[in-house]
């Protein structure tokens, strides 16, 4: 009697093992993807004068002096202050906001420099309760501009009041130099140990997109690296660079995964203004054939700030919304849309429990939580082509 | 003397109804489908710049983002991004870009190869006042017009939120701008796929 063809142990151990390779990194947030960067412990770095995007007037070169000081404390290399600037006036470089690829390649042969640190003030708040926030990157000096580090951190005062309000900070200047410290420190740690900022566990369902959409034919073929250009969010709130500051979050969060090439900011800065496109509304299809040639990305993300409040006084509630969509510009479609928005007292019941007391850290978890959603979705329905396949058992979560 | 049982149960009827009518009108609904369109065959849709009859100077946006990205998340009909919408309104010479006429929806759907355009009006979009109790509110209405002829194959408006009984009596303040909205929104996505 002919029986059916059955796979042979080998066959079935082959494809059980194939599937467990591509399944249990997934289940682990984690794929295959880019080496982990890093960067030799003597490596020099120039500091740029920080972006502000508070919207309060304060001096950058203040901060730019504090954080070299505090960098030079903790050992790292830093490119000296009037090298730093004198470089920069000699050539032309005023925008601090991000990198371009010839300035990268500038700063290695004009400065000996091996990475370069841009930042942004985002949040500067003198009042009752002093708020202060930072966002910082490294950015290797070399024509692809890799983004080596990122990190961001807001402290309110009155995070942590606890018994008798002894944890309130009332000084603006000591939750400026927490942030600064902070800072400092993980990227230290970065320069000096490899280790990059601590995952911080998976984000609370409160801050999961309202509604949400996922081409299940998104990335199909480009795995297990995406590169993605992060363009400005427009700004439809009142706070006037609340598009800048969440498209910052937005690429903090996925320079953190190992699947996808962020591209630096300021070499997308430079496709723009080079390929002259105004975004009005949005950005149109020849737009994207524009920017898949001239950043050679598998996903453009662009999105639109509706709602930006910072929290005012001790009492204050912040509120964020906004709305991301990602266009693959192979298939010229939308592969991904979301809409979020949140308060920082949604769902706290008692004594301010689990309460977000800025903006910043507000749209920095919901943005978390909207890439975590779209890897859900992809664990999801890769794990069901496998199961089709017959390569995997069960579930992938 | 006791009052007769009838009696008491007319005052408790009419005690049941004079709350009823007292409480926050909520969800008014007029639909109108075609009934000869097949909506299946409708994929991709073009949401044009809603009209803005509200004192709010974004609500025409912020509506039309929260019913492109709920379109788009039914999976049903794949949504034209805006960029590109805005770029064949420019490009057919669209004189009102709210109200286009069939000609110019026929243009449009064409240049932006769409099987359908929607329109919208914003009506209402922020808070509303009754007595001493307040409450967020959006009225939204939706026309879809098929892109072979530009006919008004689909018609719908939803209103949501406003100041129920219970806000009037314990106070509260209603549903947040944003909850409001996508209740509006998604009771017309309903009513188009029922």
């Amino acid at each position: 009697m002919i029986r059916p063809s059955q796979p042979g142990t080998a066959i079935r151990l082959r494809r059980l093992v194939l599937g467990a390779m591509v399944v249990v990194p997934l289940v682990a947030g984690r794929m295959p993807g880019l080496e982990a960067a890093s960067l030799a412990p003597e490596a020099r770095i120039a500091v740029l004068p920080p972006e502000n995007l508070s919207a309060v007037d304060v001096s950058a070169r203040d901060l730019e002096g504090e954080l070299r000081e505090r960098l030079e404390l903790r050992g790292v290399n830093v490119l000296d202050g009037a090298a730093t600037e004198e470089f920069m006036a000699l050539n032309r470089i005023r925008y601090t906001g991000g990198v371009s690829g010839a300035t990268a390649v500038a700063f290695r042969e004009r400065a000996a420099t091996d990475a370069i640190l841009v930042s942004s003030i985002d949040l500067v708040s003198r009042d009752e309760i002093p708020k202060f926030a930072v966002t910082a990157r490294l950015v290797s000096a070399e024509e692809s501009a890799r983004i080596l580090w990122m990190d961001s951190v807001a402290v309110a005062g009155n995070e942590h009041p606890g018994a008798l309000d002894l944890g309130m900070i009332y000084t603006p200047e000591a939750v400026r130099d927490a942030v600064l410290d902070e800072i400092a420190d993980s990227l230290s740690s970065f320069v000096r140990l490899g280790s990059l900022p601590p995952d911080s566990g998976p984000p609370r369902r409160k801050f999961r997109p309202k509604t949400f959409y996922r081409s299940l034919e998104a990335f199909r073929d480009r795995e297990p690296v995406v590169r993605i250009a992060v363009l400005p969010f427009e700004n439809d709130s009142t706070e006037p660079y609340a598009g800048q500051i969440l498209a910052l979050q937005f690429i903090r969060h996925l320079s953190a995964l190992p699947v996808v090439e962020v591209i630096e900011p300021g070499v997308v800065r430079q496709a723009l203004l080079e390929g002259r496109v105004i975004r009005d509304g949005g950005v149109s299809l020849p737009q994207v054939d524009l920017l898949r040639v001239m950043l050679d990305a598998d996903l453009i993300l662009s999105g639109t700030v509706r709602d930006y409040e910072e929290s005012i006084g001790e009492f204050g509630n912040p509120l964020v919304a906004f709305s991301v969509s990602g266009v693959d510009p192979h298939r010229r479609q939308i592969v991904w849309s979301s809409f979020s928005y949140n308060e920082g007292r949604d769902k706290v019941y008692f004594w301010n429990l689990g309460m977000l007391h800025t903006a910043h850290r507000l749209s920095s978890e919901m943005s978390r939580a909207v890439l975590e959603k779209v890897l859900e979705e992809r664990r999801e329905s890769l794990g069901a082509s496998l199961r089709a396949t017959g390569s995997t058992p069960g579930r992938t979560e | 003397m006791t009052k007769p049982r009838s009696s008491r149960i007319g005052w408790v009827a009419a005690c049941v109804l004079a709350v009823a009518a007292c409480s926050a009108h909520r969800g008014a609904q007029v639909t109108f489908h075609d009934p000869v369109m097949d909506f299946s065959l409708i994929q991709s849709v073009a949401v044009m710049p809603f009209e803005n009859l509200t004192s709010d100077r974004n609500a025409g946006e912020r509506v039309r983002d929260v019913v492109m990205t709920m379109i788009q998340a039914t999976g049903a009909m794949y949504v034209v991004p805006p960029g590109e919408v805005g770029r064949g309104i420019s490009r057919t010479s669209l004189t009102d870009p709210v109200a286009p006429t069939p000609e110019e929806v026929v243009a449009l759907a064409k240049n932006v190869e769409a099987d359908a355009v929607i329109t919208g009006a914003v009506l209402e979009y922020g808070q509303t006042r009754s007595g001493s109790a307040s409450a967020n509110v959006a009225s939204v209405s939706l026309r879809m017009m098929e892109a072979e002829t530009g006919r008004v194959v689909w018609s719908a408006s939803s209103t949501r939120g406003g100041v129920s009984a219970s806000d009037r009596l314990f106070g509260g303040g209603g549903e947040p701008m944003n909850v409001v909205t996508e209740a509006a929104v998604k009771d017309l996505l309903d009513k188009l796929f029922d």
